[in-house]
């Protein structure tokens, strides 16, 4: 007789894998990619290119250390290095040396992801924390960034000292782009993967559409920050546009913040984890007047375990335990 | 349309054999009828090896406490009473029978339906009449409730993939079924009956309407709607109090095989020890329905339906979601099972688990609203406390956690593992 197999209930599973979950998210993410690199040029490329390589080839890496065979490695290949290391490049000054992307994806999979116990187990989004090890190592290099601008294939980068944000913030500087160019990124100057917001809405609205994050959560973070940052500046709703338009907020709310590994499971906790993380940001960039996305998920990302742990879902058919007074 | 909160679309595949009528099995030449196939003691035999025996005679009977009468399958003699592993991997007793040429069947003495409450239940406690949706509780034990009780469900909900025999006892014995329930609605003394049938049958659903007194329910089309705590609160919005039973809730609920087998016990004075059950899947040469005697070996029943093929991957007793899947065709029928499944390597997932990312799926689903990735982290780590915190007792085990999970975690397995040894703990 041929053999069987021999396995607990349930028999029959759900198509969805976490490595179609992962391709899913790369997909989202291609975007805006493509349109990091029409507006800065291949550089932008070499430096996703630089950035995925490295988070692969450190998982691959580290993996053959802990000896296990290559085939496994291959079988078991979930592809979160790669969207890892595309949120990595993305985090990048487009005109960035070679070395910080390879060094930030390096640490994001090597330190941050497999050294704790691989997918699922991190306590950080590996992603952000490989841009706030690359923003603290290089911090110079990392802010300064070059401005989008379509055509600039030959490599000529407008340079622009003030970010629309830092603007925001600082009435030294002036912001002369509008609302629109926020949205599309047009003239912006900032990192690769975060100029163009609608390419950025486009990849979210995909992820909503095939189920793989829920429409709320992002919503709930940007409308917090935007508000707040209104409440923040004596309730003039001319900075609401801008703030949540400016920076890495989009990229940060619909790629980083909705992490499975980093959020919390239950509804009640998503909520209070993303109205708080939008408080702390409109918050700290108040103070601080530049951007604060990264630090702030980073942050909020070590009070997910504790959120899990107090917002306990009660069973269906719960009874408050009645209590017993006790005779004196 | 009702339903409950939580749950999953889990493709059916029941148009594999809906449209198929029943068929009575053969008789074959050996039975193994399992002298537990309920929940409680296992009955007492009352034959020995080289007894004579007629079809429908009593050949075990109820222990004292929790537990249920069997009678023989067949006409035949007692071969002896034999150690078999049951469907879960366990040795249990066996009365081993062999068939002989001629057929001879014993039945009892037929009730009129004016019968009273009370010989209503002692006739499907002489009939061994056990709980047909899976569980196999002593029906004339629910019957006798506890707790005042005003409200009878029956469970044509059906919500197991691949299942059809609840669906064709509904249509082809509509009749037979709501005299059943009346007798149980008698017995119980209630003046509601509602019955709760999913969407996806809609044959049934028309066969079961008009009845007087009858209340049909149609329910959406997902799964476990057919759990009885979410039957409940989607035909009567009435909530089981966690580790209480439907009682408790003012309710009984019983299956629509168990409705049958009342009215046969009491109309026609048959005991049970034939019941119906879906052969399917697409390891099956010929899926049907067939009514089946209690204690036929899987493998002629396989036999019977064209053997299985040779992608066939995985074998199951039951459903999908909740069946035990089994390594060997030498397993008996027992009265509570309902179907067969052979899978093959297309529809049986045979993926490995991988570690889990938080996704929160499980969370979102779980009809009981538990924590179900917590159970299976804490219960990884030998933390059966925490384990019991995000909700693994109060699970029933679905399985619909496990089915949306990506990572492809065992959850349920981990429920039962921190089930077992918080008992035995205790």
């Amino acid at each position: 007789m041929a053999k069987f197999v021999y396995s607990s209930s349930p028999h029959v599973k759900t198509p969805l894998t976490t490595r179609r979950i992962m391709i899913e998210v790369a997909i989202a993410l291609l975007p805006a990619c493509i349109v990091g690199i029409v507006y800065f040029g291949l550089v932008a490329l070499l430096t996703l290119a630089i950035a995925t390589l490295a988070a692969v080839l450190s998982e691959v890496v580290y993996r053959l250390c802990q000896k296990v065979p290559f085939k496994t490695i291959l079988k078991e290949f979930d592809f979160t290095s790669v969207v890892t290391g595309l949120l990595v490049g993305m985090n990048m000054p487009a005109n960035i040396a070679w070395y910080v992307p390879l060094l930030a994806s390096i640490f994001a999979i090597v330190i941050v992801k497999m050294v704790f116990g691989g997918t699922g187990r991190n306590i950080v989004n590996p992603a952000i924390a490989g841009r706030v090890f690359a923003i603290i190592s290089f911090a110079g290099l990392m802010t300064t960034y070059p401005s989008a601008n379509v055509g600039s294939l030959s490599g000529g980068f407008i340079s622009s000292g003030a970010t629309p944000l830092g603007a925001l913030y600082n009435p030294d500087l002036t912001n002369t782009l509008t609302n629109l160019d926020l949205f599309l990124g047009v003239g912006v100057p900032g990192v690769i993967g975060e100029t163009c917001k609608a390419a950025l809405l486009l990849g979210g609205i995909y992820l909503c559409a095939r189920g793989i994050i829920n429409f709320r959560w992002p919503i709930v973070y940007i409308a917090v920050t935007g508000l707040f940052t209104v409440a923040l500046n004596g309730f003039d709703f001319n900075y609401f546009l801008p703030s949540i338009l400016s920076g890495g907020l989009f990229l940060g709310a619909i790629f980083m913040a909705t992490d499975y590994v980093t959020s919390p499971t239950t509804k009640l906790g998503n909520y209070i984890y993303f109205v708080l993380l939008g408080l702390l940001t409109a918050g700290m960039r108040q103070i601080k007047g530049t951007e604060m996305v990264s630090y702030c998920i980073l942050f909020m990302n070590l009070f997910v375990p504790l959120i899990d742990k107090y917002i306990v879902k009660r069973p269906f058919g719960y009874q408050k335990p009645v209590k017993v007074k006790e005779d004196k | 349309m009702k339903t409950f909160k939580g749950g999953v679309h889990v493709p059916d595949n029941k148009h594999l054999t809906e449209a198929l009528a029943i068929e009575q099995m053969p008789i074959v030449p050996e039975y193994y009828v399992a002298l537990s196939q309920h929940i409680g003691a296992p009955a007492q035999p009352v034959v020995k090896a080289g007894d004579k025996v007629n079809e429908g005679q009593l050949i075990a009977e109820a222990a004292k406490g929790l537990s249920a009468n069997i009678h023989s399958p067949v006409c035949g003699e007692v071969v002896g009473i034999v150690s078999r592993k049951n469907a879960q991997g366990v040795l249990k007793e066996y009365i081993h029978l062999k068939t002989s040429a001629e057929q001879k069947s014993v039945s009892m003495k037929p009730l009129s339906e004016q019968c009273t409450a009370q010989e209503i239940v002692s006739r499907i406690a002489e009939a061994g009449i056990v709980g047909l949706g899976g569980a196999g509780f002593p029906t004339a034990v629910k019957l006798q409730p506890s707790e005042p009780v005003d409200t009878l469900i029956i469970n044509g909900a059906e919500c197991e993939p691949y299942l059809n025999s609840d669906n064709r006892l509904m249509i082809e014995r509509s009749e037979e079924v709501v005299r059943g329930i009346r007798l149980i609605a008698k017995a119980l003394g209630v003046q509601r009956i509602v019955v709760g049938i999913e969407a996806n049958k809609p044959e049934a659903i028309a066969r079961m309407s008009g009845h007087e007194g009858v209340e049909v329910v149609t329910l959406k089309k997902k799964y476990p709607q057919g759990a009885e705590k979410m039957l409940i609160w989607a035909t009567v919005k009435r909530k089981v109090p966690c580790g209480q039973l439907p009682m408790n809730a003012g309710v009984v609920v019983d299956n629509i095989a168990t409705a049958y087998a009342v009215y046969n016990a009491v109309v026609n004075g048959v005991a049970l020890y034939k019941k119906v059950m879906t052969v399917s899947g697409r390891g099956i040469a010929t899926p049907k329905n067939i009514e089946v005697r209690v204690g036929t070996p899987l493998s002629a029943i396989v036999e019977y339906c064209g053997g299985l093929s040779q992608d066939t991957v995985k074998m199951i007793m039951g459903g999908p979601m909740m069946g035990v899947a089994i390594d060997n065709l030498d397993i008996a029928l027992t009265k509570p099972d309902g179907g067969f499944l052979a899978l093959t390597n297309k529809e049986a997932d045979t993926l490995l688990p991988v570690n889990c990312i938080k996704c929160g799926r499980c969370v979102d689903h779980c009809p009981m609203s538990l924590m179900p990735l917590y159970i299976d982290f804490y219960t990884s780590v030998g933390d059966y406390q925490n384990a019991v915190k995000y909700g693994a007792l109060n699970c029933m085990e679905c399985g619909v956690c496990a089915y949306v999970c990506p990572s492809r975690r065992p959850i349920v397995q981990s429920v039962r593992l921190a089930k077992f040894k918080i008992k035995e703990k205790k």
